[in-house]
């Protein structure tokens, strides 16, 4: 087939810029790297393996901060997904991935492939997929129909993807803020379980040996996915909608399926296995190729496709779902054949392991591409990035902090618990199967999912945290408090935090402002993974989350998986029993900035988030995780949006007992300041003195649960006296009602 | 007494049923591929819950065509017990061998929560362990699980004590008569949406679903007679 420009065209009207592909980068291809000019299928290939998404090349730098390595991890950042021991020969997969810009297009779509192509990396890896989680940020909903219609659409994607497949989601979190108005930000998490015997690696080796397509074909879809998650959001760009994919899960079901009985059955006829994820057929034959150090040459029509007369260009980016890239031992083609047929799946070979380090491309009988392997992969111009302290942090640091004025708490705390980021999500998790595979212990709606893993006394629990408002303000803090909190989630389950995934969800990284909240974020969220010993295992990075020049708070989100050692540990978030004394863990400080508070009363957010000392916190938390650990525990709830007032009121929903607490050490507005690291724990009332000798300083019983379904607080300055009833239902009934509100 | 839990393309609560009769019932049960074209040597056969075929077309109207079908209607013919849940219901259903059809929730989504159920008919091979007006709580989980029969069918279902159970306080579907499970009028042939396999330990919520695993391997292998 002809290429739709000459070499010398291409140099001459620059296509490639369009492709993101910048003039140096390309004067580095063609002078340096290859010696020639790329001819277009070359040109296509390089841009998406350039683009910010395949390569990081501006966030490599700064990834660099963040430890992944302990005596536990088995696999860090690089493959399909980070691998962790979790003893008795078993080890936990898990990544998260964020499929942000699909999702803002095409919410059903992005959402579900989003699940689809995490999956994928996970049964990739040789583990069988045990669990999903989601964190989602979108606009404000209140009388806003199509953010409205965005919500339900993202939720249906996922659910119908993840439900089909037969994964429960069981944990996840939803918030809602201005700042996602034009950018919604959708990350899956997946997490997979398996013997470690069984790890496959993304890899090609062994000359001769076949390189197999497997799975859904080929059509012209998702083209540049790589590249349109690798530049901003404008209303142009609104419409490109052929960058998005289209996910069938009946067919990545049967993929699952196939391939691990492939992976475990047979190991001794598979050399490695990929996803055909962004960039499609050139990233993973390439990646793979580049990681066996081989050469590869593959044959483009052969690759089966959906749609007539597709360029060698388009065959390559296709990111068309539901697609797996084999490199098997040479004389077992026809044996993973058909193993791929009994579940009614296409695998074919389109190419071989060369010998050498060069990359082939051949279509309709010619060569079309033909350059060293790793000028895809390793060759990547890493760029360096200018950073400036964004000029709103220097000005809040000099105005005095603001200091909220409650009139009545009880009200307060009504209007608290019906903000969207605050209010039950059970009207949008009830849409997700969270108990298929009949492992969960703890489903959505509590601090952390916990799956128990069957035949062992083990669990594991998991959770996805995110707050954009926090590291908005201060980058570093934030970054702190986003491990924090999902390291207590994690623990207030009952469970030994392990490792985290992360998704990086930022602005443009051009403009130094933001490049700098990237690079103080990630020193933040770096200092707490060494703290806490929970190394970064896998994850991705989403720059370019803007829309028209308004880019989204800075948003990482920490995906974190604990393991519990006893699943009758499993410590559950609400409250059990009356006559149970109730302890606050944590010191409660004037912490504002930032809050739901502070949104709510003033419409916006602003201020210094304060630092705190992540050690002392870390060391009381393993204090109190050695007590659930041993029994001495009735409930344990985190505290996060809303503070101390909320997280009462969330202990007694969907009980029918109350609380009687004294807190004159207190103010009204303390009642709801989100100082970060706290905990609201019951405790049987004979277990409560060595409970409090444990935790010492750092937990103050302030009463006890009680029979009466009723919130009762004595605070320094006033009091609240709350039917739980009454605010349970406000609670529920607050998102339902803003998901169809009409101006 | 031997059960064969049938996997069909896309089955994925197989896993659930296999798990509930083997790890908490500890009886013989094994997976039957859909390709097969026989069930001799079982005494029940059961359909499992997911979306076969991906529910393509119709919940269940392609599995309907499988390998396994003939041998599964020739054990309802036999008299043999054949159990459906929430997507084995659907096929159950579209094969012929219950009367009916469950269309999308009156709410259009997908509603996945436990809920409180009535035992209707406690004299089947299924719910000999229950109390009759029994309450119990099952986990439901599913689109299409709003049970539609014409007038006709529906007076025959309840003159013949056919329907089994039904959903005791919230409808989640849009299911006429409330219907949440029905027995053939052989009583050999059950089909339901909710899913006891997911409710039989109490480590994950509910073990209400474990009496009609425990009914029916405590009938052995009887037949019920025509």
């Amino acid at each position: 087939m002809k290429q739709a420009m000459t070499p010398e065209e291409i140099k001459e009207k620059k296509p490639y810029l369009d492709w993101s592909l910048s003039e140096a980068e390309y004067n580095y291809i063609s002078e340096t790297l290859l010696g020639r000019l790329p001819n277009y299928t070359e040109t296509g290939l390089f841009s998406a393996m350039w683009s910010e998404h395949c390569s990081y090349k501006k966030s490599k730098p700064v990834l660099r901060l963040f430890p992944n390595k302990n005596s536990r991890v088995l696999q860090g950042p690089g493959e399909g997904a980070g691998v962790v021991d979790i003893d008795d020969g078993q080890a936990v997969v898990f990544k998260a991935e964020s499929h942000n810009h699909p999702t803002t297009v095409e919410p059903y779509q992005g959402a579900a492939t989003g699940i689809g192509g995490i999956l994928r990396d996970i049964f990739s890896m040789g583990a069988r997929p045990i669990a999903s989680l989601d964190s989602l940020h979108f606009g404000e909903i209140k009388n806003d129909s199509q953010m409205q219609m965005k919500v339900e659409n993202t939720v249906r994607g996922i659910g119908d993807y993840g439900n089909c497949m037969g994964i429960p989601t069981v944990a996840g979190e939803t918030t809602f803020d201005p700042c996602y108005q034009g950018n919604i930000l959708c990350n899956a998490m997946s997490v997979g379980l398996m013997e470690q015997k069984d790890i496959q690696k993304g890899t090609a080796t062994g000359i001769g040996n076949a390189v197999m397509y497997v799975g859904a074909k080929t059509g012209r879809d998702g083209i540049h996915g790589a590249t349109f998650a690798s530049a901003d959001f404008s209303d142009e760009n609104a419409t490109q909608r052929s960058a998005v994919q289209v996910g069938d899960p009946f067919m990545e079901k049967l993929l699952l399926e196939a391939c691990l009985e492939l992976i475990t059955e047979h190991p001794d006829w598979l050399v490695g296995i990929q996803d055909m994820g962004a960039a499609g057929i050139v990233s993973s034959s390439a990646e793979m190729a580049a990681e066996g150090k081989s050469g590869m040459t593959l044959n483009l029509d052969l690759v089966p496709q959906r749609e007539p007369e597709m360029s060698a260009y388009e065959i390559m980016l296709s990111e068309s779902q539901e697609r797996m890239l084999l490199c098997v031992n040479k004389g077992h083609e026809d044996d993973v054949q058909k193993i791929f047929a009994f579940y009614g799946l296409e695998a074919v070979t389109i190419g071989r392991i060369t010998a050498g380090h060069d990359y082939v491309l051949f279509h309709d009988g010619q060569e079309v591409c033909h350059i060293p392997v790793t000028s895809l992969t390793d060759d990547v111009l890493e760029e360096e990035s200018a950073e400036k302290m964004p000029a709103r942090i220097e000005k809040a640091a000099a105005m005095p902090a603001w200091q909220p004025q409650i009139i009545d708490a009880g009200e307060t705390l009504r209007q608290l618990l019906q903000q969207s980021t605050i209010a039950d999500k059970s009207s949008l998790y009830q849409q997700y199967d969270s108990q298929v595979r009949t492992n969960t212990v703890v489903g959505p709606g509590s601090d952390a999912g916990v799956i128990r893993i069957r035949g062992t006394r083990k669990g594991l629990a998991m959770t996805t945290d995110g707050n954009g408002r926090f590291v908005y303000l201060n980058p570093e803090v934030g970054g702190k408090i986003a491990l924090v909190e999902a390291a207590a989630n994690i623990m207030a389950s009952g469970a030994e935090p392990l490792a985290i995934t992360d998704c990086l969800n930022y602005g443009d990284p051009h403009d130094p402002e933001i490049f700098w909240e990237l690079h103080h974020s990630v020193q933040g969220m770096a200092a707490a993974c060494r703290e806490f010993d929970t190394p970064v295992i896998s994850g991705n990075v989403s720059l370019y989350n803007e829309n028209n020049g308004q880019a989204i708070h800075p948003t990482p989100m920490v995906g974190m998986v604990g393991l519990v050692k006893d699943i009758d540990h499993v410590i559950p978030s609400f409250a059990q029993h009356a006559g149970d004394q109730v302890f606050i863990v944590g010191k409660t400080g004037d912490d504002y900035a930032g809050s739901e508070l502070q949104k709510m009363l003033t419409g916006n957010i602003s201020g210094v988030v304060n630092d705190f000392d992540l050690h002392h916190v870390h060391e009381y938390m393993r204090r109190l995780l050695a007590e659930m650990q041993t029994g001495r525990v009735a409930s344990a709830h985190d505290l996060s949006e809303g503070g101390l007032g909320v997280a009462l009121a969330e202990t007694l929903f969907k009980t029918d007992l109350g609380l009687d607490l004294n807190l004159g050490h207190m103010t009204t507005a303390q009642l709801f300041s989100e100082t970060p690291g706290r905990f609201i724990v019951t405790v049987p009332a004979d277990q409560a003195e060595s409970f409090a000798q444990s935790l010492g300083d750092d937990a103050v019983c302030v009463g006890e649960v009680t029979n009466s379904h009723w919130l009762a607080l004595r605070l320094a300055n006033g009091e609240v006296y709350q039917n739980v009833s009454e605010l349970q239902q406000r609670w529920e009934e607050a998102l339902p009602c803003q998901l169809k509100s009409r101006d | 007494m031997r059960i064969a839990v049938v996997v069909f393309p896309g089955s994925n609560c197989d896993i659930d049923l296999y798990e509930a009769l083997h790890s908490v019932c500890q009886a013989d049960v094994e997976y039957v591929s859909h390709h097969e074209k026989s069930l001799a040597g079982f005494d029940a056969v059961m359909l499992p819950g997911g979306f076969s075929y991906g529910d393509y077309l119709r919940a269940g109207a392609i599995a309907r065509f499988t390998n396994i079908m003939p041998a599964i209607i020739k054990m309802a013919n036999e008299g043999k017990p054949v159990f459906g849940t929430c997507n084995g219901f659907q096929i159950l259903t579209e094969a012929g061998l219950l009367p009916g059809a469950l269309k999308r929730n009156d709410c259009q989504r997908f509603v996945c929560k436990t809920i409180p159920l009535e035992v209707v008919n406690n004299e089947t091979v299924f719910t000999r362990q229950y109390q009759k007006h029994e309450r119990i709580a099952l986990p439901i989980a599913h689109a299409d699980g709003s049970y539609y029969a014409d007038q006709k069918t529906l007076d025959q279902l309840e003159e013949n004590h056919q329907v089994v159970f039904r959903y005791a306080e919230e409808n989640p579907n849009g299911s006429l008569h409330n219907i949440a499970g029905i027995v053939n009028e052989r009583g050999n042939v059950l089909g339901m949406m909710p899913h006891p396999e997911r409710a039989v330990e109490a480590l994950l919520g509910s073990s209400d679903g474990l009496r009609l695993f425990k009914s029916l391997l405590a009938n052995g292998t009887a037949k019920v007679e025509a």
